[in-house]
């Protein structure tokens, strides 16, 4: 899919924008410490129900890196065990918001007119609550959990998926192969899937990277006001609000998750944000 | 040539608001021939092709008069209505070729799906592109690549292969040349004749160069400012035009006739 993600392209640009590589790479630990996390952790029960209240709240040492939280697991686990969490919920509203928006945006960006017309002012309403709101709401009316933070954050986040296909399918309309399709007799869902969507597709590439850091953020807000995962799923937002009150005199608890967090959101807008540059066709790459 | 008229247009008109922008009394394309309009940018002459095909439609463009392909009315039909005639029974080759193919879907693959598209089971798809390479002088290999790792000539040979497998009898192009180099422009131009000679399709083929495209037409009707000012076959208006703005246009023509092409 060389049209795409020009492969050569990014092969250049990996040796100049090393931040981006650098970025490209810890993601790629993170995902892999997440898928092996049963065979990582030190305690693999702490990471799900298993608790120690003799151990609580020890010191970061030998047997425990990161210490133990206030039931008494290590919260070394607990973090490997959070990045599954992270990432199931990042790929799931990535996965839903990018479908349901791509698709909506190339049909209202190809048809114009009153399907067009109708489709974006549904995505505009949704558009007119802030997000955080809106999941906020999303989640009280459901029951916490890490499926209602999906839904939650989903909602708020296919708009914006819509509204750039659908500028991108309405730039791609006026293109001589759409014509072409048109010309060669097929019909238009033919002509939207096969023909508009494909071309229309890097900008949102772009967007997802530089989504997933929001959506970890976002997901770690709704966990830490309760409305997100619960007990005794691992999940760093949820970690870092059971931390708090004791985060003067055990700063581990609190540290370890809040770095986890920042340092996924980082590493996917520092990708973002290099993947952004490499298809932008107006850099000019030697 | 003989036969009923694959093309019949009568008194075709085309305006935005109340500017008429394109006018053609009389066209006829039998099976076999090979018509050029001719004129230069602005004159009409691509915007007439448009309406004959029925592109214009959810355009603010007013189409009048009669074009029929195949005995069926062109102008007002739907875009439904228009379907079963496209890319089986009237096809389109564009100026710029690689433009013109979906630069995410290897050649092929788009082959494929057209035919698959038009009803033509799997079997008799593979003996029809098979034929239609051959025809088009293209290497099937080719056909495993994207729009980009082709040439120009040969991507205009691609969609010229695809409007063949497809069994259009009528094929419309619109500056088939006009992207490509000079040797590349005669040899498709060279093909073009050749096709339409040993498949009997009608090609409607509209070129800014008169001289070059004259070497291959059977009919030749020279637009300027949206009205036909010359028409004839294509030997008498080379010989002897009638029109000073035709003679214009042959004294401009960077390519001169040497006969060579028929």
């Amino acid at each position: 899919m060389s049209a795409v993600l020009p492969v050569a392209r990014l092969r250049s640009l990996a040796r100049r924008d090393v931040l981006a590589t650098i970025a490209a790479v810890a993601l790629a630990v993170i995902v892999l410490a997440a898928l092996l996390a049963p065979w990582l952790s030190p305690y693999p029960a702490d990471g799900t129900s298993a608790t120690h209240p003799a151990d609580s709240l020890l010191g970061p040492t030998g047997s425990h890196w990161m210490g133990t939280d206030a039931v008494g697991r290590d919260v070394l686990t607990r973090i490997l065990y959070g990045a599954r969490t992270s990432l199931l919920i990042v790929a799931a509203v990535l996965a839903i918001s990018a479908f349901a928006g791509v698709l909506l945006g190339c049909i209202a960006g190809y048809a114009g007119g009153w399907v067009g017309d109708v489709i974006m002012r549904v995505t505009d309403v949704f558009l007119a609550f802030p997000a955080l709101l809106l999941s906020l709401a999303l989640a009280v009316i459901l029951r916490p959990g890490v499926g209602t933070a999906i839904i939650a954050i989903a909602a708020t986040w296919w708009p914006w998926y819509a509204r750039l296909s659908c500028a991108a399918a309405q730039a791609v309309r006026g293109r001589a192969y759409v014509d072409s399709a048109r010309c060669l007799g097929l019909p238009r869902w033919r002509i939207v899937l096969e023909h508009v969507l494909p071309n229309s597709l890097t900008p949102v590439i772009v967007q997802l990277s530089l989504d997933a850091g929001g959506v970890i953020l976002t997901a770690a807000a709704l966990s830490y006001l309760g409305l997100g995962a619960v007990e005794p799923t691992s999940e760093w937002g949820l970690m870092v609000q059971q931390g708090q009150e004791s985060f003067t005199t055990e700063w581990w608890v609190v540290t370890f998750p809040g770095l986890a967090i920042l340092v996924t959101a980082f590493c996917f807008n520092m990708l973002g944000e290099g993947l952004r540059q490499a298809l932008d066709p107006r850099r000019v790459i030697r | 040539m003989s036969g009923d008229p694959v093309l019949d247009v009568t008194e075709l008109s085309v305006a935005y608001g109340d500017r008429t922008v394109s006018t053609i009394p009389a066209l006829t394309v039998a099976p076999g021939e090979v018509v050029a309009i001719v004129g230069e940018s602005g004159s009409g002459k691509s915007t007439a092709l448009m309406a004959i095909l029925g592109l214009l439609g959810g355009t603010a463009a007013r189409v009048e008069g009669s074009v029929r392909v195949l005995g069926t009315e062109v102008v007002g039909a739907s875009e439904k209505a228009l379907r079963p005639l496209r890319g089986s029974r009237m096809a389109l080759v564009m100026q710029s070729p690689q433009a013109s193919l979906n630069p995410t879907m290897r050649l092929g693959r788009l082959l494929r799906r057209a035919l698959k598209r038009h009803g033509v089971p799997a079997a008799e798809a593979e003996a029809r592109i098979a034929d239609a390479t051959r025809a088009v002088g293209l290497d099937e290999a080719l056909l495993q690549r994207f729009p980009h790792q082709v040439s120009g000539g040969q991507a205009q040979r691609f969609a010229i292969a695809l409007a063949v497998c497809l069994g259009a009898e009528l094929i419309a192009a619109d500056e088939p040349t006009s992207a490509l180099d000079a040797t590349v422009q005669l040899d498709v131009l060279a093909l073009v004749r050749r096709l339409a000679e040993e498949r009997g399709a009608a090609w409607l083929v509209v070129a800014h160069d008169l001289a070059l495209v004259s070497m291959i037409a059977d009919h030749v009707l020279v637009m300027r400012d949206g009205e036909v000012v010359e028409s004839g076959p294509a030997r008498t208006v080379l010989a002897d035009p009638r029109h000073e703005y035709t003679r214009a246009l042959l004294a401009a023509s960077p390519t001169l006739p040497t006969g060579g092409a028929r």
